[in-house]
């Protein structure tokens, strides 16, 4: 049953991969000035006519799909041209990646972490001062954009306190410290408005399964408060919560470049910006088809761990 | 107790004072031959880096980066002159027609090859076009029409090149470069294929560590050529970090909380961060002059603008005076003519100034003349709020003069794209500056090759370039053949009066036309020391602060 639902998954996963790419390179076709020339505006009618053939665009919609998809999935992402050369996208990514990743990760822990504190608390003093106050708090949060937050604390935290360096990433190879010092800022922006979205999320179920029966039958039979909250109530209501969680990690690989820009951190969404204000076509297809990889890797590995922490769903889904 | 300290405080302040004496002894010349070498600088930009090779045009702040890499063959003096650098020695024909350029010696590039004859020849052929077209180098971009005038480029010793040119020119030397973007690339760099924009290997002080869109990081060269003038190796720094912050905010906040050590500003659109950081007391702030011209480019080939009253009515209906204080604060002064003061070819006379009335008339004409109202579109940076202010500002004037702007909304790619082909009706662009010609007459001159049957680029696809600079499009002979005359003019009042008439033929006829004055300023923490104050080789002082920020040779960080 595993197998067919796991493969039933990963069937669903190439289908996407495949439209999405599929879909950006039919937009490269359908651009009404050939590619070639915008990718070497400076070039000769031969060297055009070389790009061309190299890049596969003399091969129609399919053969042009094939040859990026072949390269693709060896690990050749193409190449950003320039008046005089060329660059591997996939060097460019070295750099960009672990900071996207480190991002993404950091800031998914904090508001995952928050939220789950914020939302049990919340949930089980409903009604109750605590659960106004959080929930107030956290509703003039979420109506709060990330770049907003990111600036005020630029202006407290890094100009008026001088606590923290405002720009830049620095590797764990710079030293931990260095390396925190730095992403502290840009998580915190990208977290809170999270942790309002996770809060309110896991609260309504904290709340829903709190009623229900089992969870009297639990405290009738005298279980302490902390016992059924985190092992009776939480595991349940935690569904919709990780799963809006891996809705939102795709969107920090790709979607951060706001707070990216900001904070001088340029990950893969700087990337994505640069690609596509320098009408790099061949790159921001590579970036794409990678995103939505992800993007789709991250629904698949928490819909497993979704069908672990409540085998009820992924039984559901296999049945149906 | 009393009496041990009373009897023992001569002693002690005697011990105290000696130990003074001795300490400061040991650590004065210690600092002084310490406190200039050493340290890092992480600096702001406002530009990314596009590449590095010929067609690659760092701007501005990405030059000012750029330039720790690369250095010029000559250095411009604050005083405006044309110096030898890279070269030890100029010398000109009494025509001006041949120039005989001598490499200094003992210079070496990067990646340890010799700066030489061989690699002035490869560098000047490579900018004009003549290695593309035997495939052995990238395209020159821009850079073919800048050197057009030049017929053939020819090694006469090991060190020295001769230069001859279509056209007598007394200012070869600016053209050579070309407001500091003409560097001194490593034939390496230049021939080497796919790298050539994205492995800058020059003479200057510092050399490639990496550089991405966003970043350029640079590490002392331990084999500089240059000493200052106590014999210390120059340059004083280890390393240089720029990075590009498209956002002001970023660059001000990151400045202000020591994250960066310098930071560079434009005044167009900077202005309220420019004055913010001008009363901070832990900053300094210098300015470049208002030696930038941003121009509104008419394209006099295509309608409405290949109408003359088209044209008048435009820049008769752009409330100058306004728009300075409107936009940048008085920051800038108002344009009263399509350069400014400071410019061989300032000449107020025919510029259309600001009359609302004279602009309503020409439109009126125009629409008598066309059978239609005055209208164009107008492209501006899509996704940036300044560009939709300057934009929006100067359509409240054409609205004002009964004539209709369209804005067009495009990302900066698609104007960069759209503008040398001239498919624009019209644009703001800045593209002039300085005190010479070398930066202002490419953009206003027909044919770039001064008319030269035999160039190498006519019969091929780059003999575009002749006239691809001039964004309005406009062949008029009597301000070309002014401008070739003044150029090959050796008497300076003369030269002048020749440029003036050029000048006032183009703003006569509207070619084009100009609102203000831009300059640049660039802020540095006080731990930064020494801006500015490095000579040249061939003695006095490059301009404290231009449009390509500081020079970093010289500069060191105290307290580090």
């Amino acid at each position: 049953m595993r197998a067919t639902y796991f493969l039933q998954r990963l069937s669903q996963l190439l289908i996407v991969i495949f439209c999405v790419t599929f879909g950006c390179s039919l937009l490269l076709q359908l651009i009404p000035v050939s590619p070639a020339e915008i990718l070497l505006p400076v070039g000769s009618p031969e060297e055009r006519a070389l790009l061309t053939k190299e890049i596969g665009l003399d091969r129609g919609p399919i053969g042009y799909y094939v040859k990026w998809l072949s390269e693709f999935v060896r690990g050749d992402f193409g190449d950003i041209y320039y008046s005089g050369g060329r660059e591997a996208v996939s060097s460019r990514l070295v750099v960009a990646f672990p900071r996207s990743l480190w991002l993404m990760l950091y800031t998914q822990i904090v508001a995952l972490a928050a939220a789950i504190a914020l939302g049990v608390w919340s949930a089980y003093r409903v009604g109750r001062r605590a659960d106004k106050v959080i929930s107030n708090v956290l509703f003039v949060f979420s109506s709060i954009p990330g770049f907003a937050i990111a600036l005020v604390l630029v202006l407290i935290i890094g100009v008026r306190l001088q606590w923290l360096p405002t720009l830049d990433y620095q590797p764990y190879s710079a030293g931990v410290w260095e390396h925190f010092k730095h992403m502290i800022m840009p998580v915190l922006s990208l977290s809170v408005g999270l942790i309002a979205s996770y809060t309110r999320l896991l609260r309504a179920d904290m709340i829903a399964t709190l009623r229900e029966d089992y969870i009297t039958m639990a405290a009738s039979k005298g279980l302490s408060d902390r016992r059924i909250l985190w092992r009776h109530a939480f595991r349940p209501s935690s569904v919709t919560l990780f799963t809006s969680a891996a809705l939102n990690m795709g969107g920090l690989i790709g979607g951060a470049i706001v707070i990216e820009t900001i904070f001088a951190t340029y990950g893969v969404g700087f990337e994505v910006f640069a690609a596509i204000s320098g009408r790099q076509y061949i790159a921001l297809q590579s970036l794409v088809g990678l995103i939505s990889i992800f993007y789709v890797v991250f629904n698949v590995i928490v819909d497993f761990a979704v069908g672990f922490v409540d085998p009820r769903t992924r039984d559901r889904r296999v049945n149906k | 107790m009393r009496h041990l300290f009373k009897g023992g405080r001569r002693k002690v302040a005697g011990v105290m004072a000696i130990a003074l004496v001795a300490s400061l002894s040991q650590v004065a010349p210690s600092n002084a031959a310490e406190k200039k070498s050493g340290g890092t600088l992480t600096v702001g930009i406002f530009d990314s880096f596009p590449g590095y090779c010929m067609a690659d045009n760092l701007a501005n702040s990405s030059l000012m980066a750029g330039r720790t890499v690369y250095e010029t063959w000559v250095e411009q003096r604050s005083d405006g002159k044309m110096v030898p650098y890279v070269l030890s020695k100029v010398e000109n024909s009494a025509d001006f027609k041949s120039w005989k350029l001598t490499v200094r010696d003992g210079i070496q590039f990067h990646d340890g090859t010799k700066v030489n004859g061989d690699a002035l020849v490869t560098n000047l052929q490579a900018l004009r076009g003549a290695l593309t077209l035997l495939g052995k180098a990238p395209s020159p971009g821009t850079a073919g029409g800048f050197t057009a005038n030049i017929i053939t480029v020819t090694k006469v010793s090991d060190m020295s090149v001769q230069v001859d040119l279509h056209r007598a020119q007394t200012d070869y030397l600016e053209t050579l470069y070309a407001s500091g973007r003409f560097f001194v690339r490593a034939p390496s760099q230049i021939l080497g294929g796919a790298k050539c924009s994205t492995t800058p290997i020059g003479t200057g002080p510092f050399k490639l560590v990496s550089t991405k869109l966003n970043e350029l990081v640079v590490a002392k060269n331990p084999n500089y050529w240059r000493e200052d003038a106590d014999g210390t190796r120059l340059p004083y720094l280890d390393g240089i970090t720029f990075t590009f912050l498209v956002e002001t905010a970023s660059r001000v906040s990151g400045i202000k909380s020591k994250s960066l050590d310098v930071a560079m500003f434009t005044s167009a659109g900077e202005v309220k961060q420019i004055r913010n950081l001008q009363k901070n007391k832990n900053m300094t702030v210098i300015e470049s002059p208002e030696e930038y011209y941003p121009s509104i480019w008419l394209n006099n080939r295509i309608a409405p603008f290949n109408s003359k009253n088209a044209r008048v009515a435009v820049s008769h209906a752009i409330d100058r005076v306004d728009y300075s204080k409107v936009r940048n604060r008085d920051y800038t002064s108002p344009a009263k003519s399509i350069v400014g003061p400071a410019n061989i070819m300032y000449n107020e006379k025919g510029f259309l100034q600001f009359d609302l009335e004279k602009a309503k008339a020409a439109a009126a004409a125009y629409k008598v003349e066309a059978g239609k109202d005055l209208e164009f579109s107008f492209p501006y940076t899509a996704g940036s709020t300044e560009s939709l202010a300057n934009v929006t500002q100067i359509q409240k004037y054409m609205t004002a003069a009964g004539i209709k702007m369209n804005l067009l909304p495009l990302t900066t790619a698609e104007i960069i794209q759209r503008a040398f082909p001239q498919q624009f009706q019209a644009m703001a662009l800045l593209l002039m500056e300085g005190t010479g010609t070398a930066f202002i007459a490419p953009f206003i001159t027909s044919d770039l090759s001064g008319g030269n049957q035999a160039h190498l680029l006519r019969k091929t696809p780059l003999a575009i370039l002749y006239g691809i600079l001039n964004l309005s499009a406009f062949t008029d002979t009597v301000s070309d053949e002014l401008i070739y005359a003044a150029k090959a003019e050796p008497n300076l009042a003369k030269r002048t009066a020749l440029y003036a008439k050029a000048t006032q033929q183009i703003q006569s006829e509207a070619r084009l036309t100009t609102i203000a004055y831009q300059k640049y300023a660039l802020a540095y923490r006080t731990n930064v020391k020494g801006v500015g104050e490095l000579g040249l080789t061939a003695g006095g002082k490059r301009k404290l602060m231009t449009n390509f920020g500081i020079d970093f040779t010289g500069v060191y960080k105290s307290g580090k």
